[in-house]
């Protein structure tokens, strides 16, 4: 709704200003929603218009990122309620990166790999946490200390293949990958 | 054969020789490899490498603000 003496204007900057300062709170997601509506009718009557289109797609960047913290939250619980499934963890991972958090993952995978030193998932996780926080090195060993517990491990090869892939590696990459499909042909995705 | 190939033998070889003390050597094992590696994690990174680290955060946290 427009305030009394408010242009649409004002009032697709006013909404934009509430839905930054509540994000995920009570209120922000109509907020959003009525900022989308107010800018959608701006855009369409001045499509020329270059703060629009900056201020739309300002817009649509916090509600991104609202919604990949929404799901760090999902994955949270998801792994709270079903300890022992794999793929949450690499999931969390992925979207604390994409938020700039990946020392956030980091931490939490050291300190399970700390309480549970014998299990091999705590090294793809923590190994995972490094490659897709661009810590390439710290990456590789782990990886390497994992071996040493389970020199076969398919998801930690895996995760070299993508490590040496990103270091530009890729005739290694490319021979680690193969390694993995002639183990097991049918499995596309080590994480699942 | 490669090193992991060896390592993987050798591995077996060596549960099969330990029976039912295996377990036990494994966890111990364990303990000693995870906590090596994370004393390597929490030493301190060359300068070069935190410069790097460091430029890296700062990107990451620029990204988050909106440009003035």
């Amino acid at each position: 709704m427009t305030s009394e003496g408010e242009t649409l204007r004002e009032k697709a900057s006013r909404l934009m200003n509430d839905y930054e300062a509540l994000g995920l709170r009570p209120g922000g997601e109509p907020a959003y929603a009525e900022a989308v509506i107010t800018y959608q009718q701006l855009l369409a009557e001045h499509p020329g218009d270059a703060t629009l289109h900056r201020e739309y797609g300002y817009l649509q960047e916090c509600h991104g990122r609202n919604l990949i913290r929404a799901a760090v939250g999902c994955y949270e619980r998801t792994i709270e309620l079903d300890p022992g499934w794999d793929k949450p963890h690499y999931q969390l991972t992925f979207a604390r990166a994409a938020l700039y958090e990946s020392e956030l993952v980091i931490e939490l995978y050291k300190k399970r790999l700390a309480a549970a030193p014998d299990q091999i998932r705590e090294y793809r996780f923590l190994a995972n946490a490094y490659l897709r926080a661009g810590a390439l090195e710290e990456a590789g060993k782990v990886i390497a200390a994992g071996r040493k517990l389970e020199p076969d491990d398919d998801t930690l090869l895996g995760i070299e293949a993508e490590l040496l892939d990103a270091s530009g590696h890729r005739e290694e990459a490319l021979a680690a990958w193969s390694r993995l499909k002639d183990r097991d042909p049918g499995d596309l995705s080590p994480t699942s | 054969m490669t090193g992991d190939d060896l390592a993987s033998r050798l591995w077996l070889e060596l549960s099969a020789l330990a029976g039912d003390r295996w377990p036990a050597i494994r966890r111990a094992a364990a303990a000693q490899v995870a906590a090596d590696l994370l004393a390597e994690l929490d030493r301190p990174p060359p300068q070069a490498s935190r410069l790097h680290r460091d430029r890296q955060l700062r990107a990451g946290q620029f990204c988050l603000r909106e440009v003035a």
